[in-house]
């Protein structure tokens, strides 16, 4: 009778299809993995790699996943002291700067430094500080070696300004936020010792 | 033919389930079903998914499972892949001989891969990342050709929310039972084709009729598991972004767009003179690729009341 073997037939189908279903039910239950703000998981899928800021499915075996943080991070450039900054009028000043980076939200970025940094340098706010400090320190000492004191109390933001242009644009999909200056002191050029 | 000499109807479906065409799709969803638990165990036994996981024990275990793992998906890719390819050159031969190539270089494939990455990864991370990570690279080697048209495919099906190998599941599924039922009521009773070319061109129809069948029950799956877009390059186009620097010129300046978040900052150029400052907004206009910034005017060129108002 081929209508018995219709529907067993059917019966396999509709049978396989409810537990397909019920199994991918429990996977998005097990499998789903959740981002926190300032996250971003990147899954690399078997064709492409896919990043996502709200969550997504990890299929283990097939789908290799990162979290990464893309929160804002602070690197401080702390010239006091002995390490007073020379300016360009021979003076020399005790000053910190602070410059607040992120990686942007989008894919691109966040791509760009999880490849170039990497997810665990990019969760070690010291690894990320000494990786940009160099960079950020250049800048800052390019910038103010040109300046005088005085352009450092009154015009501060046109120098911090410059900083961020000496810095570039090449921070690895970090982009900066901000950069301050904030001057304690004038040091004499004999130095204080 | 009296009704009493007729087979029962279980043995009548097992016969048809493990006899040319329908037993190439039998196979198939055998991997696949095997597949699937696989899956299902993988994420019931959570430290296969674990990646915080960084146990030190277990190298040998990793390189195991690694290899394993590698194997079956390899397997299972691997005839994914041969499907495909047999579907697309259209030809008896290319279904079997496309299947078993791809089962046998997948698996060897996977094999390989999955071992050499097994005990590399299983070794430096443990036994979860080695699984992972082992299996995924085994499995992309094997899919890649495959795959990279399936997305074509999947694309235009509006399947790309889907995960594939839920797709693949479905499409399989549907051709079997297609290709099942054509051959009990239609196949068996035509008798002027020999039966290779029938059964091919049974399960060939079947492929290409499922297709667009899957798409029809798994899109709405996809708008269910639908995830947020992200900002893409084009969305800032048209807005208006706050300038965050002293100055715009051809070659430096920068803005904050806002995403509904806490913003993007992207880089802005304008190569013609402008009063941009910090604070002021400005109009982005395009994206310039080679620059990789966007090109911006100031608001107060376009919109006098604006000005006026600020």
């Amino acid at each position: 009778m081929p209508d018995a073997q219709v529907l067993i037939t059917l019966g396999v189908t509709v049978g396989m299809t409810l537990a397909l279903a019920l199994g991918m039910a429990a996977l998005y239950a097990k499998l789903y993995v959740k981002v926190d703000q300032g996250h971003a998981l990147i899954i690399n899928k078997m064709v492409e790699v896919q990043v996502f800021f709200t969550g997504g499915l990890v299929i283990p075996m097939v789908h290799n996943a990162e979290i990464i943080d893309i929160s804002k991070r602070q690197v401080v450039i702390d010239r006091r002291g002995d390490r007073a900054l020379l300016l360009g009028d021979g003076a020399r000043a005790a000053l910190v700067a602070d410059v607040y980076l992120h990686v942007n939200k989008t894919p691109d970025d966040v791509l760009r430094a999880a490849q170039s940094i990497g997810a665990a340098r990019l969760a070690d706010p010291d690894a990320i500080e000494s990786l940009f400090l160099p960079k950020l320190e250049s800048a800052v000492e390019m910038v103010c070696a040109r300046a005088g004191f005085d352009a450092l109390h009154r015009e501060r933001e046109a120098l911090a300004d410059r900083i961020l242009e000496t810095i570039g644009e090449d921070l690895d999909g970090f982009v900066v936020d901000e950069v301050t200056l904030r001057v304690f002191d004038r040091t004499s050029t004999e130095g204080a010792a | 033919m009296r009704p009493d000499l007729e087979p029962p109807p279980m043995t009548e479906f097992l016969a048809t389930t493990f006899s040319f065409p329908t037993v190439i799709f039998t196979v198939l969803l055998a991997v696949c079903c095997a597949y699937w638990m696989m899956v299902i165990v993988g994420a019931l036994g959570i430290d296969a998914l674990d990646f915080d996981f960084d146990g030190v024990d277990g190298a040998a275990d990793g390189a195991a499972e690694g290899a394993f793992e590698g194997a079956m998906e390899g397997v299972a890719e691997g005839a994914a892949e041969g499907v495909a390819e047999g579907a697309l050159e259209g030809a008896m031969e290319g279904v079997a001989e496309g299947a078993a190539e791809g089962v046998v270089e997948g698996a060897m494939e996977g094999v390989a891969e999955g071992a050499a990455e097994g005990v590399v990864e299983g070794a430096a991370e443990g036994a979860s990342e080695g699984v992972v990570e082992g299996a995924a690279k085994a499995a992309a080697e094997g899919a890649v050709e495959g795959a990279s048209f399936l997305g074509t495919l999947f694309l235009t099906l509006k399947l790309r929310n889907v995960p594939m190998t839920l797709v693949l599941s479905v499409w399989l599924l549907f051709s079997w039972t297609l290709t099942s039922l054509l051959q009990a009521s239609v196949l068996s009773k035509i008798s002027f084709l020999p039966p290779w070319l029938g059964g091919t061109a049974v399960a060939l129809g079947a492929l290409i009729v499922s297709l667009p069948l899957t798409s029809v029950f798994v899109r709405p799956l996809g708008k269910l598991l639908k995830v947020e877009k992200p900002t893409s390059k084009k969305a800032i186009i048209g807005t208006i972004v706050k300038i965050d620097t002293s100055r715009v010129d051809a070659s430096f300046g920068s803005a904050k767009a806002h995403d509904g978040g806490a913003g993007l900052i992207v880089r802005v150029r304008c190569d013609s003179d402008n009063k941009l400052s910090r604070g002021s907004k400005a109009l982005v206009v395009s994206y310039d690729k080679e620059r990789d910034a966007y090109e911006v005017t100031p608001v107060d060129d376009i919109l006098p009341s604006e000005a006026g108002r600020k």
